[in-house]
């Protein structure tokens, strides 16, 4: 291993150790600058050197690369299948079709459809994330006994495998074993279809993903609240506010910004949701809760049409990068 | 079957070469459009390519059924009575064979996407492979999924001398065969067929099982009683499961799925009328969650004991006489179909078995094939009550009576239960989507027309 | 302010009724939990039981199901083998990139890295199921890895930025004028000083491979099928088998739980890709 010794004024010291720089050994500099002339260099002094000065570049490369080639390739190759009609099979190639899937996509009332719902499942679940998240960081703002326990319980949801959850949250709607029928009937009220229920379908699907994800926005608008400064809560006091008059007119402004962060992952995140409602639902009943993911996964893998997929997929990543983007933007004034 | 080799010889090489430009293009976005042109190219060109690489030797010699001693095959099922009675038989065959079978079996739902995700991926890993011909055959085919059986039955160092395989009719080989392709072979026979509890008739005063649909709704009113936990009536309510169950009320109501040139006609008043009986029976008799059941689900509420009549496919019949899973075993009847204002038409579903073609061990899976619809094995299921595809094969004596006079009744005059396209899960569920609104109570009539624009639509792009 | 009896009153009951709104509050949070865990403990008698079962005698049976019945330990191990793939790759590709871009505010790049967590996955799901189908790398830990790396490298990314930010410049700035090169100093000197870091990024990266199902849906075949897979899969004939569904969640869900309590502090942070500092 060779050390360039680059300190300002101190004599390169020409190294010939371990390097296997024997080979590559150059006319000696008499300059006494290092800095400006370099000093004779083995190849891996050479190639530090190089690494030095390209830092960001090639320390960057090796992931960019990657994300690039599982990316932008596929992204690509997207593109390309949604101009062709294609089954997945290696008999029947794919065929050009110019623009019909994406004719097609804007007249299937399916597809518009699953748009919709993917847009209001999102909106109400985010909704009720923010106001329920909001909320429970203001209870456990404050100093109590177990407040690290309660912390970790809160924990939870957004960490536990959400399959294993939604098979469970399913067997808890379940019509006849599910323990919810048995509290309704127990309480005096006529029990529940639940997921089977078109009212309730798309609903529960959405608690679920609050339950799940609630604790998120909870947690980072927490860590808002501990960076709050006192004196803004002391002034109030003094003008004697009472404690929902400072939630509303201190706290939620001064933490107004990382509540929008928290809320701009979780839509995006929401927009995506799969898990959860192919266990539960799979779409069901009829195309109730059946979401853009959830279609694009049958029009791919139950119905092979790989070219309408695409196709599909290109709308719904440009839909998810509209909003997304838009959500950036903002973000970005209320960031300092 | 040789006539590809030459493609296929040259497949593994334009892969490598597509691989090794991906890494050298990596980083540049031509590249990466390159290599998805590239890419695209091995697709177009490699295409015709697979289908069936086994390259194999053509068996010669007498049939030996230890021929493939030490092989091992995959064999993908669904979760069907049909599998779970075959299962334990299948060191009868590991035994005559020496061949190892992993059987692999998934629920319905996840049964059909890891096949269709499988196959498409062009795996090898998948030797043997349930499949229903009304729903997949004409998708499959035309892919190139199924290896055609024709050659193998006809190499008589492959096929044993008792046999028998014109023992199929000509009209199940016919069902079969796509493009001249003999696909698979039939292994399980149903037909719908309705199920109900001879004690729950009796207390309620009637001493026989529905004949028509008035008197159906009429026995499922008099029995509901939810506070009991019994519930009149039950069928599939879960949307695309539901369509093979309300192809009878649409026949016997008088309409159909299709024209004769493939338009969707069940959209038609009489199809509507039968669209919104079978969901009303099932909203105002069946039990709860309804749009979310499927055979799974029915099954076991019957044999809890909370459904009088119950319609399904004749599979299940093994399931509600077990006396281990249901203490109402003994009291269950069997009836065919009852008749709707337009007639007294049955329905009958087919799973059958084919061989993939991408298998790298075809000859052997052609044994466990010929092994799963040989006369032995059909006869041992039929024992049971399984009907298999074979003529000359009759139920066994301990076969309840009731069930093979209402069995046979049925299959004189069924039809099959789905729309012959080629596109059927997609349009399943498209039909699913119009039976969940009716039972749901929304409007039938408009769900069904939506339906059946989908329909038309669907099949025009096929 | 004088501590009046009745202030002092008032302040008792907001206080019990801060408690009682906690646990309220809590309920939802611990009871799914409890519902699992207590259905793996049931007899089927006591599943399917017309009335809800509250107290009864506990059994293991759904457990041995699980065990005996299912290759579970093989898909456990393939969870493990996939986890452990993809988050090592990502740590070699994600920690110099992290490094590079707190070190030089390269924030353009780090938005790059991040698009691959906005971008919906079944957009990757379609290409790379066609692709790995070509290279006849379906059911291969290899595919899994590589789509699995598209969760565990923006994660790892992310999260290291805001470690390596919180490196004093000077250390960095020291050890440069001692001569050592930049990647002297990142291995020798900025590594070892985020080696906390470094285990709560690997750890979370590891439990979201793990609890992932889209891919594995698709690209694991019965050789490396995942344990989300296994179980959403795991029914038998005739009857869905709650009691063994509910034991091998429970079985899934333990091993993430107590990594999780490791990297609490962290767990956010991840999760907000980096944004805020829990």
């Amino acid at each position: 291993m060779s050390l360039t010794p680059t300190k300002e004024g101190t004599p390169p010291v020409a190294r010939d150790t371990a390097t296997g720089g024997s080979a590559s050994r150059t006319k000696r500099s008499d300059s006494k600058f290092p800095t400006k002339t370099p000093t004779p260099l083995t190849t891996r002094q050479r190639l530090s050197r190089f690494v030095d000065r390209h830092v960001l570049g090639i320390y960057v490369a090796p992931a960019v690369a990657f994300i690039s080639l599982v990316m932008i390739f596929p992204v690509v190759f997207t593109l390309f299948l949604s101009f062709t009609e294609w089954f997945g099979s290696a008999r029947t190639p794919p065929k050009f079709v110019g623009i019909d899937n994406f004719v097609q996509l804007f007249q299937d009332e399916r597809f518009l459809l699953a748009t919709g719902r993917t847009i209001l499942l999102t909106a109400g679940a985010v909704t009720a994330q923010t106001i329920i998240g909001v909320g429970l960081a203001v209870l456990l703002h404050r100093q109590f006994v177990l407040r690290g326990l309660v912390r970790s319980i809160v924990l939870l949801p957004m960490i536990a495998t959400p399959v294993a959850i939604a098979l469970i949250w399913r067997l808890m709607f379940h019509p006849q074993l599910g323990i919810l029928n048995d509290i309704l009937t127990r309480i005096g009220f006529a029990p529940s279809d639940w997921l089977a229920d078109p009212n309730l379908a798309l609903l529960l699907v959405g608690v679920v993903d609050t339950w799940e994800w609630a604790p998120l926005i909870a947690l980072i608008t927490l860590a808002g609240l501990a960076a709050l400064p006192e004196d803004p809560f002391e002034a109030a006091s003094i003008d004697g506010a009472n404690g929902w008059q400072k939630f509303w007119h201190v706290t939620l402004p001064m933490v107004r910004p990382i509540v929008v962060v928290a809320v701009v992952f979780r839509l995006i995140e929401s927009l995506k949701t799969f898990d959860v409602i192919f266990v539960m639902t799979q779409g069901g009943p009829g195309f109730q809760t059946e979401t853009l993911n959830i279609y694009a996964y049958n029009v791919a893998f139950q119905y092979q049409r790989l070219g309408y997929s695409a196709a599909l997929l290109i709308v719904f990543f440009l839909l998810v990068l509209l909003i997304s983007s838009s959500m950036m933007k903002l973000r970005r004034p209320k960031e300092k | 079957m040789r006539r590809f080799t030459v493609r296929i010889d040259s497949k593994p090489i334009a892969i490598d070469r597509t691989e090794k430009r991906m890494h050298r293009r990596k980083f540049t976005r031509g590249g990466l459009v390159a290599t998805a042109v590239i890419l695209t190219v091995s697709i177009f060109t490699g295409c015709a390519a697979t289908g069936d690489a086994s390259g194999e030797e053509v068996a010669t010699g007498s049939f030996d059924w230890k021929r493939f001693d030490g092989e091992e095959i995959r064999f993908v099922a669904g979760l069907q009575p049909w599998q779970a009675a075959v299962e334990p038989l299948i060191p009868q065959f590991e035994q005559k064979t020496g061949i190892k079978v992993n059987m692999e079996s998934l629920p319905e739902d996840q049964f059909r996407q890891r096949l269709q995700v499988e196959l498409t991926a062009g795996s090898d890993d998948i030797d043997v492979f349930m499949s229903s011909v009304q729903q997949d055959g004409a998708r499959f085919a035309q892919s190139g999924w199924y290896e055609d059986l024709k050659p193998y039955i006809e190499n008589k160092s492959l096929t044993a001398p008792d046999y028998d395989f014109g023992d199929f009719s000509e009209s199940v080989v016919n069902g079969h065969t796509f493009d001249g392709v003999l696909s698979a072979l039939p292994i399980q026979l149903e037909v719908q067929m309705l199920y109900y509890r001879k004690d729950l008739l009796a207390k309620a005063g009637f001493d026989a099982p529905p004949a028509t649909l008035d008197e159906l709704r009429e026995m499922a009113a008099a029995m509901t009683d939810p506070a009991d936990g019994v519930y009149g009536w039950a069928a599939r309510g879960k949307s695309a499961a539901a369509v093979t169950q309300l192809t009878s009320f649409l026949l016997n109501y008088g309409a159909t799925y299709m024209t004769e040139d493939g338009k969707a006609a069940f959209d038609s008043k009489k199809g509507i009328a039968a669209i919104e009986e079978y969901g009303s029976l099932i909203r105002d008799y069946g039990p709860s969650g309804n749009t979310n059941n499927s055979w799974e689900e029915l099954l076991a509420l019957f044999q809890a004991g909370s459904l009088a009549l119950w319609a399904d496919n004749s599979g299940q019949a093994v399931a509600v006489r077990d006396a281990a899973s249901s203490k109402y075993a003994d009291q269950v009847g069997f009836a065919p179909m009852p008749a709707g204002p337009a007639g007294d038409a049955q329905t009958f579903f087919g799973w059958a078995a084919g061989i993939s073609s991408s298998s790298a061990q075809k000859d052997a899976s052609w044994l466990f094939l010929q092994w799963l619809t040989s006369p032995d094995v059909v006869g041992q299921l039929q024992d049971q009550g399984i009907a298999g595809g074979r003529q000359s094969v009759p139920f066994g004596t301990d076969v309840n009576p009731e069930f093979v006079t209402a069995f046979q009744s049925a299959l004189s005059k069924a039809q099959p239960q789905l729309p012959q396209v080629k596109s059927v899960p997609e349009v399943r569920d498209a039909i699913g989507a119009a039976i969940v609104t009716s039972i749901q109570g929304g409007d039938a009539a408009a769900a069904t027309k939506k339906a059946a624009e989908a329909f038309d639509q669907i099949v025009s792009t096929e | 302010m004088a501590h009046t009896a009745a202030y002092r009153v008032k302040k008792g009951l907001g206080s019990f009724g801060f408690y009682l709104l906690l646990a309220l509050v809590l309920v939802p949070f611990v009871f799914v939990f409890y519902y699992m865990v207590t259905t793996s403990l049931k007899s089927p008698a006591d599943l399917v039981a017309k009335d809800f079962v509250w107290v009864f005698q506990p059994t293991l049976d759904n457990y041995e199901q699980v065990f005996e019945q299912t290759d579970f330990l093989q898909f456990a191990l393939n969870s493990m083998l996939v986890g452990l793939g993809s988050v090592l790759v990502a740590l070699v590709l994600g920690l110099p990139a992290a490094y590079a871009i707190a070190r030089y505010k390269a924030p353009k790049i780090a938005l790059l890295v991040l698009s691959s967590r906005i971008t919906p996955g079944i957009t990757f799901l379609i290409p790379l199921f066609i692709i790995f189908s070509q290279l006849k790398w379906i059911d291969t830990y290899q595919a899994l890895i590589i789509a699995h790396l598209l969760v565990t490298l923006p994660m790892v990314t992310w999260l290291m930025i805001g470690f390596f930010e919180d490196i004093p410049q000077e250390i960095i700035d020291s050890a440069r004028v001692d001569g050592a090169s930049a990647t002297r100093t990142f291995l020798e000197v900025v590594l070892p000083l985020t080696r906390g870091g470094i285990a709560a990024a690997s750890i979370l990266a590891f439990i979201f491979s793990w609890n992932h199902f889209m891919f594995s849906v698709v690209l694991a075949g019965r050789m490396t099928r995942t344990l989300p897979v296994a179980v959403f899969e795991f029914m038998s004939y005739g009857q869905i088998n709650w009691g063994a569904i509910a034991a091998a969640a429970t079985v899934m869900t333990i091993p993430v739980v107590i990594m999780a309590l490791f990297v609490q502090r962290n767990i956010v942070q991840g999760l907000a890709g980096g944004a805020v500092k829990g």
